[in-house]
């Protein structure tokens, strides 16, 4: 530890810190623009100016090491006039919109001008008179408010690992802005609106609306994926206005993304729903509570006296609160049905059932800052700064950053590609061969971990990888076999490895073999599970599992929706229609449900078909826990009255349960909370056993010469699910699905970018969707984002028998 | 002492000095006010009723809707909603009001407003049947502003009671500067 | 695209460096010295084999004046506006060469013979006033010296 004085208190700071971290880290407020906590030192701003005794010159605090013995004064007559000076000169440029300009308030300049700023400025110049850019989505730049701290461009770049924008020209005709001064096309995290200390960047949904002292600010969760981020909500009138990342706040310590950031409008809606609806000669027609719940109850217990409970099935949510989904497992307790399951099943659970093969735990949370502990880290086939953007972001902050190494096996040029030490960019869906062709590299060179020798199934292992040379994979996966024995090396080579993956229930390249054969290398790499980064898909997918929602001598998923075995089915905040695989077979078989029930926040195409709907509140509406990726219950609160006669779903449940004279338990939320106490205090780490399961690369769907290409669906970093779609915001943005061909593919089949293309699957099944010519898929693959309901892209995806990468091969023809 | 007591109480001298009083004051003018049918002027600098200044140029509002009078207004009473004009892309106010019953007329509003957009005229007289009529909106304070301060008078207000801001910004013509009170200035 | 030469060229000034992008500036140069100038194509493409950003290569470009972001001509004409050159008469050789050639400030001949630019300082005080054609000098300068001078250069 280093010890200082500042302002006459001794302190005592970390080696490498600089003084004005120091000072910072013991309450000491040093005026600063241009430094944040994640980013290297720019010193530009000069507003930090300190004093060390026995110096001549002022030192900027930001970008100057704490030394041993320092004595720094921070708050002296001749600083106060250099920070005068230095605001004065900031202000010559600045304008003074602050009446309009929607940072007022929480603007720092503005803060510090009040604070030390001198009434007059000495200095005339000339105003810049650049026209606001408005024609971004969701973000919009104001060059003439801009002080040029470049805090932005470096989050952007540094942080963020885009570099969508930065600053052009030089002098008095600099500023922000994406290259050749184009529209601004980049992930619309925001993060650079968070970042500007001033109001030259905002964001459009907030533009106007309300002066920010009028806003009454509240910490919520995040209700998208698994990262579980804390997001500041701020309301007015009853609604939310804006969502913001504090720093320091949360598990994301104040990061978001686009989905946290700006999707937070779907909550109004107008296509929510406000009152039950009941099917009345073919339509659905708005009913009362009474009538509704009165309705469902007739009708399953008559379905249950004729032909059993067991003809009944539940499907629950992921994104619904583990008091939600707890009541739900409870009711189907009560009528006496196993019959649930969820989205789950084409997601997480692939990756529960190869932990519980390897491993014999359910579950396993991440902790999300493990990956900075890692020296080499090794991501198969996931793009997790989609999937999981925060997870992700430390991920690239260990190689940037840490210096790590940073290995990424991905077919798609994602952004952890981009960044990574070495890319092997193999072919779609052979992640468990390349992965097998590394561990039979380690095993041939005796580079493993020999603790591993004792583990069980070692033996297995070795017969089983016989055949996966490197030379043998190289053909399989499509890179060199010396790629496949480097990475090997690496791999073996490291202190602390990790290895990532995730899989998306609209992902369709890696199954549970995938995820076994990441775990065996963990093994053989000596590793126990906290090796492995495998983050839960939504955030409350933890939380639904262990709440029971999950098919335990039941039917799952794919019995109750791809085989008519149901007579009543009850969906709880899930659209299977469109948002599972093979949407025409789950399409049939929900039509052909003699009652169905849906319980949703919107008229969903599945709501459509059903014989009840009933309208839930949704996040922010209500309150309950959510379990993400990281195991740890949050607490989410309601910030806003339900809209119309909405009610929390496991309210719905709890009276429907009551009405059909069940034992439901808890009356209140109080006594609900004590019930589920148990399930949110989760003991995933009970590991009883380790054990190689040796797993083959999967037969998948081979392209042949009708149906060349492979068809890879996914999700973006905007998108969270078909929920986010009805979000104007992040609409705005991203609004349609498109499909990623490789330039030479284009050429062979005649595809334009930006055109319309039709997609065949080798069933015959048809979609239209625009093109996007691009080099980031290779060729061979397509990739098209799941989330849009009006593209059907699940038309052509099928569930897979086994758990196994369900990939699909199709022809596309340019229209 | 006991002997002038008898005197005064024989010989009234009380009363008659209290008569003489009556008697004087018959002849002088009344000094209470027929209040209804007689109003009393408002002083210079009064603060009354609220009224939105009108533009003379563009007949509308000159309110930016910066929010500052809703900010400093010790009593909450005025609460402003702003959009975006989808037309012009600029700030305008959606909805604007002032609780005038809750109002303890401090004219925070009129000196913390930037631009001169809000005035408290010299109507006094808040009598109704309904609260709803004392809730102003942004068409009655406009209304207001038609009523009562219409012409010079509405011309003058600024520069006769508030301290004129403009006079404050001297400097170089679009440039950086901070108010500074005006005895300074000189 | 990048010719193959072009390429070969920024390989080598990149390899010189342990991180691609330090040879940014020389990159921008090869590109200019075969071209004339750096479009937002060429940017595009420069960036891509340094592995950078547009925006950051962009970033670079703007900043250096003798980048070209716009196309010039043939000859470059520089004329110092420093103290000592505008004291000396430098507003009459400016204007001379206006309109001479006519165009303003950063303008190109329609033949695309000139460019006229300003400049900070040649480090001719002594001659002031004084402009730089390509790579020549002139000082001593008054509007009468210029016609010949610029005759040289076609």
């Amino acid at each position: 530890m280093i010890e200082l004085t500042i302002n006459g208190i001794k302190v005592q700071t970390p080696p490498k810190t600089t003084i004005l971290q120091a000072a910072l880290a013991n309450g000491i407020y040093i005026p600063h623009l241009c430094w944040d906590r994640r980013l290297t030192p720019y010193g530009g701003c000069r507003l930090c100016l300190v004093e060390v005794e026995g110096q001549k010159k002022l030192f900027a605090a930001c970008s100057s090491p704490a030394e041993n013995n320092m004595v720094v004064h921070t708050e002296t007559p001749k600083l106060e006039k250099a920070r005068k000076t230095v605001l004065e000169l900031l202000l010559v440029h600045h304008p003074l919109d602050c009446p309009i300009c929607d940072k007022a308030g929480e603007c720092e300049l503005q803060e510090l001008a009040f604070k030390y700023g001198p009434a007059e400025s000495r200095f005339a110049a000339e105003r810049k008179h650049d026209p606001e850019s408005l024609a971004a989505p969701l973000i919009e730049r104001n060059p003439n408010r801009c002080i040029l701290c470049g805090k932005c461009v470096r989050v952007c770049r540094e942080h963020q690992g885009v570099g969508a924008i930065n600053l052009l020209g030089r002098g008095f005709k600099s500023k922000v802005s994406p290259a050749f001064e184009e529209t601004l096309d980049c992930e619309f995290c925001g993060q650079c609106v968070d970042a500007c200390p001033v109001g030259a960047l905002g964001t459009k949904p907030f533009r106007y609306r309300s002066r920010v002292w009028f806003l009454e600010d509240k910490e919520n969760i995040c209700p998208y994926c698994g990262v579980g981020c804390t997001t500041t909500l701020s309301l007015r009138e009853g609604k939310i206005v804006r969502a913001r990342g504090i720093d320091g706040t949360g598990i994301n310590e104040g990061d978001l993304c686009p989905r946290g950031r700006f999707g937070f409008d779907y909550i109004e809606s107008e296509h929510r729903l406000t009152t039950p609806l009941i099917r009345k000669e073919g339509n659905l027609q708005p009913a009362t509570w009474e009538e509704a719940l009165g309705y469902i109850s007739e009708r399953l217990s008559e379905i249950k006296s004729r032909f059993g409970a067991e003809t009944i099935g539940a499907i629950g949510s992921e994104r619904c609160s583990v008091e939600d989904n707890y009541m739900l497992k409870k009711f189907m307790d009560a009528l006496g049905s196993k019959n649930i399951d969820s989205r789950a099943h084409f997601g997480y659970g692939k990756i529960s059932e190869a932990l519980k093969k390897a491993f014999n735990i359910r579950a396993l949370p991440v902790e999300l800052n493990a990956p900075l502990k890692a020296d080499v880290l090794f991501v198969l086939e996931s793009d997790l700064t989609s999937t999981h953007p925060i997870y992700g972001l430390k991920v690239l902050a260990a190689k940037r950053d840490l210096g790590a190494t940073l290995l990424v096996a991905d077919p798609k040029q994602t952004k952890l590609a981009r960044w990574a030490t070495r890319w092997m960019r193999i072919k779609p869906a052979t992640g468990a061969a390349l992965v097998n062709g590394i561990m039979k590299a380690m095993l041939d060179e005796g580079i493993y971990d020999k603790k591993a020798e004792g583990t069980h199934g070692f033996d297995a292992l070795k017969e089983a990888l016989a055949k996966y040379t490197p030379e043998k994979v190289s053909e399989i996966t499509g890179i060199s076999a010396d790629e496949i024995r480097n990475a090997a090396k690496t791999l073996a080579s490291a202190r602390n490895p990790m290895l990532f993956a995730s899989i998306g229930s609209s992902e369709n390249t890696k199954g549970t073999g995938t995820m076994l054969a990441l775990m065996d290398l963990c093994l053989l790499l000596g590793r126990g599970p906290e090796a492995l980064g495998l983050p839960a898909e939504f955030a409350d997918t933890l939380g639904m599992l262990e709440a029971g929602v999950r098919p335990e001598g039941g039917l799952n998923v794919e019995d109750m929706l791809y085989r008519p075995n149901l007579r009543a089915l009850y969906i709880m905040g899930e659209n299977p229609a469109v948002t599972f695989p093979d949407a025409a077979k789950a399409e049939e078989v929900l039509k052909g449900i003699e009652f169905l029930v849906v319980q949703d926040i919107l008229l969903t195409e599945t709501a459509q078909m059903a014989h009840v709907v009933l309208p839930a509140a949704s996040w922010a509406e209500k309150e309950g826990f959510f379990v993400g990726a990281t195991g740890k219950p949050q607490k989410f609160i309601k910030c806003l009255p339900e809209t119309g006669s909405s009610m929390p779903d496991w309210q719905i449940l709890r009276n429907l349960g009551r009405l059909m004279q069940l034992d439901m338990g808890a009356k209140d939320e109080e006594g609900l909370d004590a019930e589920i106490a148990n399930h949110l205090s989760l003991c995933f780490r009970e590991q009883a056993a380790a054990s190689f399961v040796p797993v083959e690369q999967a037969e998948m769907e081979m392209p042949d010469s009708g149906h060349p290409l492979i068809l890879a669906t996914g999700i973006l970093m905007q998108h969270s699910g078909s929920l986010t779609t009805i979000s104007k915001n992040i609409s705005s943005a991203i609004a349609d699905a498109y499909i990623q061909v490789n330039p030479r593919d284009a050429k062979t089949y005649g595809v334009v970018d930006e055109k319309f293309t039709k997609i065949t699957a080798k069933d015959g099944a048809s979609i239209y969707v625009k093109a996007k010519v691009t080099d980031e898929v290779p060729e061979g693959m397509l990739f098209v984002p799941a989330h849009f309901a009006h593209a059907r892209v699940n038309l052509l995806t099928k569930p897979s028998a086994n758990g196994e990468a369900p990939t699909v091969a199709v022809k596309i023809e340019g229209a | 002492m006991r002997l002038k007591k008898a005197v005064k109480t024989v010989f009234f001298t009380e009363i008659l000095q209290g008569m003489a009083l009556t008697l004087r004051s018959m002849f002088s003018h009344a000094v209470t006010r027929q209040y209804p049918k007689e109003k009393r002027p408002a002083m210079p600098g009064f603060r009354g009723m609220h009224a939105f200044v009108r533009d003379a140029k563009t007949g509308r509002e000159k309110c930016i809707a910066c929010g500052l009078c809703g900010a400093v207004c010790p009593s909450q009473c005025i609460h402003i909603y702003t959009r975006e004009d989808d037309l012009e892309q600029k700030k305008v106010i959606d909805r604007y009001e002032i609780e005038a019953l809750r109002c303890v007329y401090c004219g925070f509003c009129v000196e913390a407003c930037p631009v001169g957009a809000i005035a408290l005229t010299e109507h006094y007289e808040y009598s109704d049947y309904s609260r709803q009529a004392l809730y102003f909106d942004k068409e009655k304070l406009l209304d207001n502003w038609d009523r009562m301060m219409a012409g010079k008078k509405g011309e003058e207000y600024f520069e006769k009671f508030w301290f004129p801001k403009r006079d404050s910004f001297r400097s170089y013509d679009g440039q950086a500067v901070f108010r500074k009170p005006k005895e300074e200035a000189k | 695209m990048l010719s193959e030469e072009e390429r070969k060229e920024i390989e080598a000034e990149a390899g010189q460096y342990d991180r691609k992008e330090a040879g940014s500036v020389e990159a921008l140069k090869v590109v200019q010295r075969h071209r004339g100038w750096v479009s937002d194509e060429a940017i595009r493409d420069i960036s891509a084999a340094l592995d950078m950003t547009p925006d950051e290569l962009d970033a670079v470009a703007t900043f250096y004046s003798f980048i070209f972001r716009r196309e010039v001509g043939r000859n470059l004409i520089l004329v110092c506006d420093s103290v000592a050159c505008y004291v000396m008469g430098y507003q009459g050789v400016l204007d001379s060469i206006k309109e001479k050639l006519g165009i303003d400030l950063g303008g190109t001949t329609e033949d695309r013979r000139f460019t006229l630019l300003p400049i900070s300082c040649l480090g001719q005080c002594d001659k002031a006033p004084a402009i730089m054609i390509n790579e020549d000098i002139y000082g001593n300068l008054g509007p009468e010296m210029l016609d010949s001078i610029l005759s040289r250069y076609k």
